[in-house]
């Protein structure tokens, strides 16, 4: 995989996990369940603000960034507050993987970045219940 | 584990493969130039190995921390199982100075503070490490035990 390959998946996952956590806070109570809200509404800015940087990465390497899908398939119920961050942890296992690949398929900055973004996304992941690992990301 | 120590079984066999200077150097009053990962790898040993020799000081110092203590044991175990293959004996074992035997403070909160600290700065480490890797896998191997240790860190109990 080269990098620009890499930055372009990892601008593909943040996408959807922007979309994603737009139908989450939609489906969640800011009134009733006050600190999920306030998680999800955390995990959206952070990763509309890692969407955004990933552009900027991909367009200076002289590629088009890729657009985001019209829609995605929301990966399990949403329908209860304990589902909502189901969804939650399965997005960001999936957003840690694609940063540990972004990881090994860079050097650099991007590289810093990316070890970065997979420190934050390995919080998020236990933010939301996931059980702490020895290795995230790398499987 | 398994990936992680592959990862590192490869490292391994790439520096002897292409160049290992360790097994062409026969002159004690020389140090052998590691290949830059195994440097890498040896380096992130060596801290793993102090860290964990401070947190076992430390449980043993105040046994009541034992429980809120062992995941971060468990962790640095697995991040040396996953590193020892990378790491030459000769690198693992004489390269480096003894370390210094850690003290660890009289209270227990500040002990816990400090250890915390501690583990902040090798989370850190991990991560320039990760940056200096070469191999692409190796980076990602380390960047991995440095976001294992966030995560330790931040679900651990008070």
């Amino acid at each position: 995989m080269t990098p620009v390959q890499a930055l372009q998946k990892a601008l593909a996952a943040e996408h959807a996990a922007v979309h994603l956590y737009g139908l989450l806070g939609g489906q969640s109570s800011k009134s009733q369940q006050p600190v999920l809200f306030a998680r999800l509404d955390d995990a959206y800015e952070q990763h509309r603000a890692s969407r955004d940087r990933l552009t900027v990465l991909v367009a200076a390497r002289g590629a088009e960034p890729v657009a985001a899908e019209v829609d995605y398939d929301v990966p399990g119920p949403t329908s209860t507050p304990a589902q909502i961050e189901g969804v939650a942890r399965t997005i960001e296992r999936r957003v840690t993987r694609t940063y540990g690949e972004l990881v090994a398929n860079t050097a650099g900055d991007d590289r810093r970045w990316a070890i970065t973004a997979l420190d934050a996304s390995a919080l998020r992941e236990v933010s939301f219940g996931v059980a702490p690992s020895s290795f995230p990301g790398l499987r | 584990m398994a990936a992680g120590a592959a990862v590192a079984a490869g490292l391994v066999v790439t520096a002897c493969s292409v160049d290992n200077p360790i097994a062409k150097d026969k002159s004690p009053q020389k140090p052998a130039a590691l290949a830059p990962d195994v440097a890498v790898a040896t380096s992130a040993l060596a801290e793993i190995k102090v860290l964990r020799a401070a947190v076992t000081t430390t449980v043993s110092r105040f046994p009541a921390t034992r429980a809120q203590l062992t995941p971060l044991l468990q962790l640095h175990r697995a991040h040396e199982v996953s590193l020892a293959d990378a790491v030459p004996a000769r690198a693992a074992s004489g390269a480096s100075p003894a370390p210094v035997p850690y003290a660890v403070p009289r209270k227990r909160d500040v002990a816990l503070s400090m250890l915390l600290a501690r583990e902040g700065r090798l989370h850190a480490s991990l991560d320039a490490l990760a940056l200096r890797a070469q191999s692409g896998d190796f980076a990602q191997l380390l960047a991995s035990m440095g976001a294992g240790i966030g995560q330790q860190l931040a679900v651990l109990p008070p």
